[in-house]
């Protein structure tokens, strides 16, 4: 067991960065996720770590060592890889031993642990089978059992649940994180997959374009974005993102477009001149004149997104502003439907208009 | 009804193609047999084109040929499918140019340059050129598979701490294997088959090769067409022996390339 680092590292591949400046530190034991759309760096970030890609600039730790120039066999890390690359011509069992048969660890040790770990997996059935003979979800915990068995320092999935169906996928998101907390090996898990990182990460580390954008335990990084990009790419659906101008006059501030206008008195701080109000579909609720609501504003429903127990409704206001509102499943509503609603005072995030950056919870 | 048409058609085609394909190999064992179904003709050219002694020769210069190219392509063959180095696609064009190349072109200089090494009418002086030719395409056959595992498998060998000659020997020799069993039936055919080579290099009958001893029946016995016939099915035997073997792996091999392992 060992705590992870990465220090300024980054990754050219020929004059694109696909990492950029990286730095990063990992627990002892803990689940870190790298979450982020498609070539945002993560895999390459995950490649750093295992060797099997050189770094261009900055250092990669395990534990108090540096370990850039390390072969990853030599870094005592498993991978899970996303094809789950199992050795096809060999069994479950042979696929398991191979890394202790390369560390001349003796036959009936990895007998043993072969054994052993298979048990904890579920997956002692299996062993004679060959991998063409396992359906994905067995392949998988085979991947999972290979890496688990060599007891690494850190182990390193790369989506590893992306070929699995929904329901199968739900329920061995559960199984690796509750695996994880009994054998507390510092785990780096890349996902593409937003709802994945928020229900298994100790912390998400959220990145875009090769950098870093916020690294937090998943409710912070839910409730308090860095940035719009974070605000937009966490959470599902989306949070409502509209760009406004910001007004200060003595104590209050007004946020306006066309004849849209938020007001908010006894605020305090400079603010740039526009800014992107940032709403969460559960801070933005039918108006019922309760005390903590702003508005009422009016609009039109766009779309409706029905969930059973709650619905999703889009809502577009005269001036273009759009809305995702929370409400409850059984009330019925139709496109086109004009509503009034209001945006919980407290819970609303100001961006600032030009960099993104967070500015204030208002 | 459109089906049983379709498949009338096709089987008709593919008939015919066996049976242009078919016929000059009938026609010679008919002639050999010499109308009756006895052995005879076999054992009179077998001695009388001092047979025995081309099969040993034939035998050792193939076999050589196939164990050391065998040998040699998956060894290069991995070097330029898996790993990237300096130089790597000037090297590959150079193997390449050998797989373009027709072999006649260089023959005659090839024979100054062996027989100043002394190699000429000796078992290299065919082993050698052979080898190089079959490394040549061998190598562009074994890198085409090499490159057509997935990356994954490599790196996950290298995470489970196999250095680069286990992965090769314990990971991808064993899925290359229809791979590698067809390049050895190629190599073995073209080389036992060869006439030309050993043609200009070998010139004395101890150490000639099996479709050498058979052309002796053309210039001494011109008229002696069932000897030339029975040798000729002597010559192809073993071709189709390893061919009917081997079949089963071979038309794996040919086809892995287009489906997926
Ligand atoms: N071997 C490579 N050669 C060239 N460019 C590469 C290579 N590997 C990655 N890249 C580039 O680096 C960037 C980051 O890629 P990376 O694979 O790390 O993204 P990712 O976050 O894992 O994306 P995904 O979710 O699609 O897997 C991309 O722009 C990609 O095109
Ligand atoms: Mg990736």
């Amino acid at each position: 067991m060992a705590t992870v680092r990465w220090e300024s590292a980054s990754k050219w591949f020929g004059r694109t960065a696909a990492l950029r400046d990286f730095s990063l530190a990992v627990e002892d034991g803990e689940f870190l996720v790298l979450v982020g759309p498609s070539g945002s760096g993560k895999t390459t970030a995950l490649r750093l770590l295992a060797g099997l890609d050189s770094i261009s600039a900055g250092h990669v730790w395990i534990g108090d060592r540096i370990v850039d120039r390390l072969a990853p066999q030599e870094r005592k890390i498993a991978m899970v890889f996303q094809d789950y690359a199992l050795y096809p011509q060999m069994s479950v069992s042979q696929n398991m031993g191979f890394g202790l048969r390369m560390a001349n660890v003796p036959r009936q040790d990895i007998e043993r642990q072969v054994a052993a770990t298979a048990h904890t997996l579920g997956i002692g059935e299996l062993l004679e089978r060959k991998p063409r003979e396992l359906s994905g979800g067995q392949r998988q915990r085979v991947a999972l059992a290979r890496a688990l068995v060599r007891q690494p320092q850190v182990f390193l999935m790369d989506e590893p649940l992306s070929n699995l169906d929904a329901q199968l996928r739900a329920q061995t998101r559960g199984e690796i994180k509750r695996l994880q907390k009994d054998v507390r090996i510092t785990t780096v898990y890349v996902t593409h997959d937003q709802v994945e990182a928020m229900t298994m990460g100790d912390r998400v580390a959220v990145m875009r374009d090769g950098v870093l954008q916020q690294v937090g335990p998943p409710g912070t990084v839910y409730d308090q974005p860095a940035n719009v990009f974070v605000a937009s790419f966490i959470g599902s659906p989306a949070m409502s993102l509209n760009a406004l101008a910001a007004e200060r006059r003595g104590g209050s501030l007004t946020l306006r477009r066309d004849t849209f206008s938020l007001e908010l008195s006894s605020f305090s701080r400079d603010v740039p001149s526009t800014v992107t109000l940032g709403v969460r579909p559960e801070q933005a609720r039918l108006w019922d004149g309760a005390a903590n609501l702003v508005g009422p504003f009016g609009g039109t429903v766009e779309s409706i997104e029905e969930l059973g127990r709650e619905s999703f409704v889009s809502v577009v206001t005269p001036e273009g502003l759009r809305f995702v509102l929370l409400v409850d499943g059984s009330f019925s509503v139709a496109i086109d439907q004009r509503l009034s609603f209001g945006l919980r005072s407290g819970q609303l995030h100001l961006f600032d208009g030009e960099t993104g950056h967070a500015l204030v919870r208002i | 009804m459109r089906l049983r048409f379709e498949q009338g058609v096709t089987y008709t085609v593919l008939l015919l193609f066996c049976a242009v394909a078919v016929a000059p190999l009938l026609g010679i064992l008919v002639v050999a047999l010499g109308g009756g179904a006895h052995f005879d003709n076999f054992v009179g050219a077998w001695n009388a084109g001092d047979l025995g002694t081309g099969l040993r020769n034939s035998v050792v210069i193939t076999t050589t040929v196939v164990v050391a190219s065998a040998v040699l392509s998956v060894l290069s063959g991995y070097a330029l499918g898996t790993m990237r180095f300096r130089g790597d696609t000037l090297i590959f064009a150079v193997f390449l140019i050998g797989v373009v190349m027709p072999f006649e072109a260089p023959i005659v200089p090839l024979y100054y340059d062996l027989r100043a090494f002394g190699l000429t009418d000796s078992y290299w002086g065919v082993i050698l050129p052979d080898t190089a030719l079959s490394v040549a395409f061998g190598t562009f056959w074994m890198r085409a598979f090499f490159l057509s595992t997935p990356v994954s498998l490599i790196e996950a060998a290298r995470i489970d701490g196999a250095s680069s000659r286990a992965t090769l020997q314990h990971i991808l020799l064993p899925l290359a294997r229809p791979h590698l069993l067809t390049l050895m039936v190629l190599v073995f055919m073209w080389t036992w088959n060869d006439f030309l080579l050993s043609l200009v290099m070998l010139s004395n009958p101890s150490i000639q090769t099996l479709p050498l001893k058979l052309a002796v029946f053309q210039g001494r016995y011109v008229t002696d067409v069932s000897s030339l016939a029975s040798g000729a099915v002597i010559v192809m035997l073993p071709v189709v022996l390893v061919y009917i073997i081997l079949q089963r792996h071979f038309m794996r091999g040919a086809l892995s390339g287009a489906l997926k392992l």
